[in-house]
């Protein structure tokens, strides 16, 4: 399959659309709220043991 | 700790109590908004019959709620981002309010897709079967990023003061106490954490202001992207999102106007505050009036057939008192008011405001139901007609009422000027005021 009828797949198939547009929000979803815990507490130190 | 707000208590203050007013008018809201429901109900027992939606107009107030409140949406974080990336340190009482806006009005607007539906349960098809060819699933992945994405930006910047309100309004429900320390994520105001939620909200307002772009021109796409006569242009992108600044900043200043009263927030919303609104809604009354002229223009200059029924149906045909009443009130009455009356007066200024949100609000209808009643189809050239029944106007006012509910309890529960970010504004950043109190 060339670059084309990929490109071709991936926008014209039933169901992929659906995926894309899931997974650009679900992935969002785990950004933002690994962003938060950042904004919080910050990047452990090297070798840190995890707080609990 | 918490760095010093010197108005911490005034804007605190309608936090402490709720009113017996505050109960009768949630209850009213409520009940619209169920009545809405209960309507809702009946259409999608009886089918859009009941509605005044039929071959060839399939979109009409359902969409033009859509796009009117997604306009609104787009404004508030707009404002706050944009503004936030400029460094213009007037903007820092109204984000907040500014931003309430988009997070309560953007659900409304997907609520007016499912009313327009007449099988919503379907909607999940788009999910299963959706391709990505399709206008509409861009739209769906665009405003879905952009409502996470303004939750989350309106959220970080709200931890803090969750914070405030954790350590400060002890006396209050233990529910309620618990709700704070949970949101508050457990923040402490140390010089680091404010550090990383500068570098965060600065990186996001950059991202915000992108995206608002990018899905407003993706709404108007929906439009856009078939080849109906009024929608078919390159100008319509660039159209709809000038259009949505305008009628959000607008809304922003109503918001304001009513929190000052109602909250006695005279001391942090000043009238200084007002008068940069003012002057940027003189540029947005300007440039949406601008671009409404270029593309009327370029249909007029350009005299297609199919595209000059539309234009004529807006400018002398059925449609031509519903434009008219629009421009007068988006240009004509609010420009002077603006220009003349509004620098002195905040009452004028808020009429203003109503005005064009009314006025924007017919503009969206016009933008769509004459195209769709004459669309590029000969037999219905010219023959299609739409007249709204009282089901679409109650699930509208309905869904008007459910915005109003969730934006009146949000500032009974949470301070709707944000105080770190406005002692930030007091006592120069807010990094080195948390490091002035660590110090002490």
């Amino acid at each position: 399959m060339d670059l084309g009828s990929l490109f071709n797949y991936l926008i014209n198939s039933p169901g992929i659309g659906g995926a894309i547009a899931m997974t650009v929000l679900g992935g969002a979803i785990v950004f933002y709220v690994f962003l938060a815990r950042w904004i919080v507490r910050g990047t452990p130190a090297r070798g840190a043991k995890p707080k609990r | 700790m918490h760095p010093h707000n010197p108005h911490e208590s005034i804007i605190l203050a309608p936090l402490r109590v709720i009113t017996r007013g505050d109960k009768l008018l949630w209850l009213t809201l409520f009940g619209v908004f169920l009545a809405g429901l209960v309507v809702w109900i009946y259409q999608f027992v009886l089918g859009l019959g009941v509605t005044g939606l039929n071959r060839p107009v399939y979109w009409g107030i359902y969409l033009t709620n859509f796009v009117f409140f997604i306009g609104l949406a787009h404004s508030g974080t707009f404002i706050s981002a944009i503004l936030r990336v400029a460094g213009a340190g007037w903007r820092t009482p109204l984000t907040r309010a500014a931003e309430a806006i988009t997070l309560f009005s953007l659900p409304f607007g997907v609520m007016s897709i499912l009313c327009d539906m007449g099988r919503p349960d379907r909607i999940l098809n788009l999910v299963f079967y959706g391709r990505f060819q399709s206008p509409l699933l861009w739209d769906v992945t665009a405003v879905g990023l952009y409502l996470l994405s303004s939750i989350f930006f309106f959220y970080f910047s709200l931890i803090p003061d969750i914070a405030l309100c954790r350590d400060r309004l002890t006396d209050a429900p233990r529910w309620r106490r618990r709700m704070y320390e949970v949101l508050a994520l457990g923040w402490q105001g140390t010089p680091d954490q404010f550090r990383r939620l500068d570098r965060v909200l600065d990186g996001m307002a950059i991202f915000m202001s992108m995206v608002v772009v990018t899905v407003h021109t993706v709404v108007s796409w929906i439009f856009g992207m078939t080849l109906q006569p009024g929608w078919h242009t390159a100008l319509i992108g660039p159209f709809f999102l000038l259009g949505a600044i305008f009628s959000g900043t607008t809304a922003v200043v109503i918001v304001l106007a009513v929190l000052r009263k109602v909250y006695h927030l005279e001391k942090v919303l000043t009238p200084d505050l007002f008068n940069s609104l003012r002057k940027l809604l003189i540029v947005f009354t300007l440039g949406w009036s601008y671009m409404m002229g270029a593309e009327f223009l370029t249909t007029g200059y350009g005299n297609m057939t199919e595209e000059m029924v539309v234009l004529n149906d807006k400018f002398s045909g059925q449609y031509a008192p519903i434009f008219w009443t629009m421009v007068v009130l988006v240009f004509v009455v609010p420009l002077f008011i603006f220009l003349v009356k509004g620098k002195k007066s905040l009452g004028w200024l808020v009429g203003a405001c109503v005005l064009v949100n009314i006025g924007m609000w017919l503009e969206r209808f016009i933008v769509i139901v004459p195209t769709e009643a004459s669309p590029r189809l000969l037999p219905y050239l010219g023959g299609g007609a739409y007249q709204p029944t009282w089901v679409e106007a109650v699930i509208t006012l309905s869904l008007f009422a459910g915005m109003f509910l969730l934006y009146a309890v949000f500032t009974r529960f949470f301070p709707i000027v944000p105080i770190w970010e406005t002692a930030e504004h007091h006592v120069g950043h807010a990094v080195e005021a948390a490091a002035i109190a660590e110090a002490k």
